[in-house]
């Protein structure tokens, strides 16, 4: 591997109008032909330091040099000239175009001679090179996630990146789509490109890099050789090991002295807007003083069958009970009133980001703070508010800021106090701690915990096996739409709950 | 350099001031643009920038009282565009709920000879047609925008051929017959009562439960869904609260400015409700900056009528000048959207 670095960042600061720091004074390195990770928890300043990169937003402060040379970007095509490519979270393909115009149009984009044929030889000979097949003719919508995400990188590479930036690349991957991806970019290494890989998955990092920056709080910790360290360091580093502490609560629990049933889903099928059958024929229990974990790749019906639960979906076939009585065809807020309480995935689906915290509050429980005229009690909503603020430790300088200038942190965490402070018997609750910090994550499965042992039950939908296991007292496997196994943990290893999620 | 100011300043507090100072800072940096651009406009088609400003302006907002009668009904249309947009849904069509709710007022002042009872005819026959335009988007997916214009000009011509069929003034067949002396308001109630509709606005946006609502719609379409928020009610129920307001816009005009009757080109009504668009966007879709801002342009306006008059620059003369500063004032609002769009918020 050569020594000589492919791109210099020097003294990067990013201060954004409202004064927040994301960035304080960054160096950062990467050296030709190799793989480098970032590595940092939410909120560390990875993607905003890539994003600098990219040209998408401009630093504050500080000096970038590609190939020894200052650049200076105004937009991301400035950096593609230069041979810098990103891969995003979420892809920016066009769900309902073929592989073919995706790939035509991107490239059109930098080269307005390029015509339609030239596409097929390129995408040839780049498909050639990673190992990766594909019929030009299929629509994107129709492909799995992983070939999407190939798809992107194949685009990056025809637009002539040299220089590959990935962020949190395999958050929406199965394990074995994680495993090709691995493959792709370790050919991709071979033939001279440059890959810098954002995450904050330990194990990604060891498996995959060379070498690695660490990042926490906007500064560069640390920047080292990845098989000089083992992951307990990296963790301590990247957590800061003055906060390394793991307390897990060690609440006894009661024997259950009656097994009752909260929540009994008979046959329940869920069409989505556009007629497919997203969830089909599921039957599942969720008794009081139990968390059922409900394993599975994101976008196998998950979603669909907490929303209709929730009744935000309506169901095409079969019925809901929850303690006993049939909620199938009541609305939303009936439901929520009976004592159903969901948290979903998105962040942006529970809150509404420009407006304050108040006003989140109550999005949900409206009924309880106004009175006989619809008159809301706003004083009462502060008081309950400033409660919930101080039990669950939500970081904010006052209640009236607009909630999407709370950390991811404690955005979900106000979500948590909210649902929380409802009173809820039955907690639905998707990707609970996804893309939180290692405290943050500790904290919450510990509410859902104690919540578990107070006699209610929780459905925990996660595409974290980990935090399955953890936290589950029975798992459940969604794959397209149906329910696969159930059964105790203790019965099932993580093996074979992979091989059910991969089916 | 607004960028550098924030971070220097120390301490929250500090920043806070400045952000108050900004509110200011921000429409008064506009307007002298504006200001600028009007008078290189104004000397290029041969007239004298300051002697157009020092009539616009001196005499634009001299008569206070004359003021305020001209902004009621600007408050009301304001009103009309800004409550509808909270949730989300356009509503072009305050001109058409405009002619409405002038026509039922005036034919409900010859029967029942009160304002109340024409007012509030007014303000119901104007929600009845904002909801023919809501219903139709929410149950039906046709575009309200459409609608809206059709309906404008729908309301437009009945109301014109109402007033020169049926209630025409046999004195002068081109208008309708007056209001009723019984019904006549004063002059300055016409202020009051849109002030006071802008501020009970005001309590139902930030206050009940059904204005949290409506506000949770407009901002994020999938939180209300999944709070279990009945979208579709909210929405009529909003864009008829906007449409009864532009009615009572109307229904003031006949009973309160002499010579209360309406012509058959409606001159007295025509653009008023297009303009509450304007001053809708330019009072920040609260009502209590509608209030300002109704104030504000009803001045240009007023003073934008005497420059014809004493200078003699033509009408669309002023418009432009008129037109310049409202966009030029919307400038700010519309450049801290795209920002925002881009992940930056000032």
């Amino acid at each position: 591997m050569s020594r000589r670095p492919i791109i210099q960042m020097i003294g990067i600061e990013k201060i954004y109008p409202d004064g927040q720091y994301a960035l304080r004074g960054v160096d950062f390195e990467v050296f030709e032909g190799e793989i480098h990770g970032i590595l940092g928890e939410n909120g560390a300043g990875k993607t905003t330091l890539m994003r600098i990169l990219y040209g998408e937003i401009r630093p504050t402060r500080g000096r970038i040099f590609v190939r020894g040379r200052e650049v200076r970007f105004s937009g991301p095509w400035d950096a593609i000239r230069e041979g810098i490519g990103m891969v995003y979270q979420h892809f920016s393909l066009i769900p309902s175009f073929t592989v073919r115009e995706n790939l035509y149009l991107s490239m059109l984009s930098m080269n307005k001679k390029i015509r339609r044929e030239d596409v097929d030889e390129i995408a040839r000979e780049y498909g050639e090179m990673i190992g990766f097949k594909i019929s030009l003719d299929e629509v994107v919508e129709d492909l799995p996630i992983g070939v999407q995400q190939k798809i992107e990188i194949l685009k990056t590479l025809m637009r002539g990146a040299r220089i590959l930036i990935l962020d949190e690349p395999t958050s929406v991957l199965s394990p074995l789509e994680t495993v090709e991806l691995f493959k792709i970019l370790r050919r991709l290494k071979e033939s001279g490109y440059t890959i810098i890989y954002i995450t904050h998955k330990l194990r990604e990092i060891k498996g995959l890099t060379d070498r690695v920056t660490i990042m926490r709080r906007g500064r560069v910790v640390s920047v080292v050789e990845t098989d000089k360290v083992s992951e307990e360091e990296l963790a301590k580093m990247m957590i800061g090991s003055e906060e390394f502490v793991f307390k897990r609560s060690e609440v006894k629990r009661e024997e259950k002295t009656e097994k009752r049933r909260i929540l009994e889903i008979r046959g329940v099928s869920v069409v989505d807007d556009k007629g497919v059958e997203k969830v089909r024929e599921v039957y599942l229990e969720i008794f009081n003083g139990e968390i059922l974990g409900l394993a599975g790749v994101q976008g196998n019906g998950q979603k669909e069958l907490a929303e209709a639960i929730a009744g935000i979906k309506k169901v095409s076939r079969g019925r809901i009970f929850f303690n006993g009585l049939d909620i199938t065809d009541l609305d939303v807020r009936e439901r929520y009133r009976l004592g159903i309480s969901y948290v979903p995935d998105s962040r942006g689906e529970a809150l509404i980001y420009n407006m304050n915290l108040a006003e989140n509050f109550i999005l949900t429980s409206l009924e309880r703070y106004m009175n006989s005229l619809k008159i809301i009690d706003w004083r009462r909503v502060r008081k309950d508010l400033l409660k919930a603020v101080e039990r669950f430790d939500i970081k904010t300088r006052s209640l009236d800021l607009d909630v999407r200038f709370l950390s991811g942190g404690n955005q979900q965490k106000l979500i948590i106090a909210r649902e929380f402070s409802r009173d809820p018997k039955l907690l639905i609750v998707s990707e609970p701690t996804h893309g939180l910090d290692i405290m943050s994550t500790i904290y919450v499965r510990d509410l859902l915990r104690k919540f578990r042992d107070s006699g209610r039950g929780v459905l925990l939908i996660s595409s974290d096996l980990d935090e399955i296991y953890e936290l589950s007292d029975r798992i459940a496997v969604i794959n397209r739409g149906r329910i696969v196994i159930t059964g105790d943990p203790k019965e099932l290893p993580p093996e074979k709950i992979g091989y059910y999620i991969g089916i | 350099m607004r960028k550098i100011f924030l971070e220097e300043a120390g301490s929250l507090y500090q920043r806070r001031a400045l952000r108050y100072l900004l509110v200011f800072l921000e429409p008064m940096t506009a307007f002298a643009i504006a200001t600028l651009i009007n008078a290189l406009i104004l000397y290029l088609l041969g007239y004298d920038p300051l002697e157009v400003y020092s009539v616009m302006f001196l005499t634009g907002y001299s008569d206070i009282h004359y003021l305020f009668i001209k902004s009621s009904p600007y408050i009301a249309t304001g009103l009309a565009f800004s409550t509808p947009f909270l949730a989300g849904i356009f509503n072009i069509g305050g001109e058409g709920q405009l002619y409405l709710g002038a026509l039922t007022a005036l034919l409900a002042s010859y029967v029942s000879r009160n304002f109340l009872i024409s007012i509030l005819t007014g303000f119901i026959a104007g929600a009845l047609l904002s909801g023919l335009t809501a219903f139709l988007r929410v149950y039906r997916n046709v575009n309200e925008v459409v609608t809206a214009i059709m309906l404008n000009w729908i309301m437009y011509y009945i109301t014109s051929y109402i007033i020169t069929v049926y209630i025409y003034d046999p004195f002068a067949p081109y208008q309708s017959r007056p209001v009723p002396r019984e019904a006549v308001i004063n002059p300055d109630l016409m202020f009051i009562i849109s002030v006071f509709t802008a501020l009970i606005i005001y309590i139902v946006l930030f206050y009940t439960s059904i204005g949290y609502m409506m506000r949770v719609v407009g901002r994020s379409f999938r939180s209300a869904v999944y709070s279990g928020i009945n979208i579709k009610r909210i929405m009529i129920l909003s864009m008829m609260i906007g449409g009864g307001s532009a009615g009572l816009g109307g229904a003031l005009i006949p009973l309160g400015t002499s010579p209360h009757v309406l012509d058959n080109t409606m001159s007295a009504l025509y653009g008023v409700g297009f303009m509450g668009i304007g001053i809708g966007l330019l009072g920040r879709n609260n009502p209590i900056g509608i209030i300002i801002a109704s104030i504000f342009i009803s001045g240009l306006i007023i003073g934008g009528q005497n420059v014809e008059r004493i200078i003699g620059a033509p009408p669309e003369v002023v418009d432009v000048i008129i037109g310049i500063t409202i966009v030029m004032l919307a400038i700010p609002y519309i450049l801290r959207n795209i920002l925002a769009k881009r992940g930056v918020y000032i």
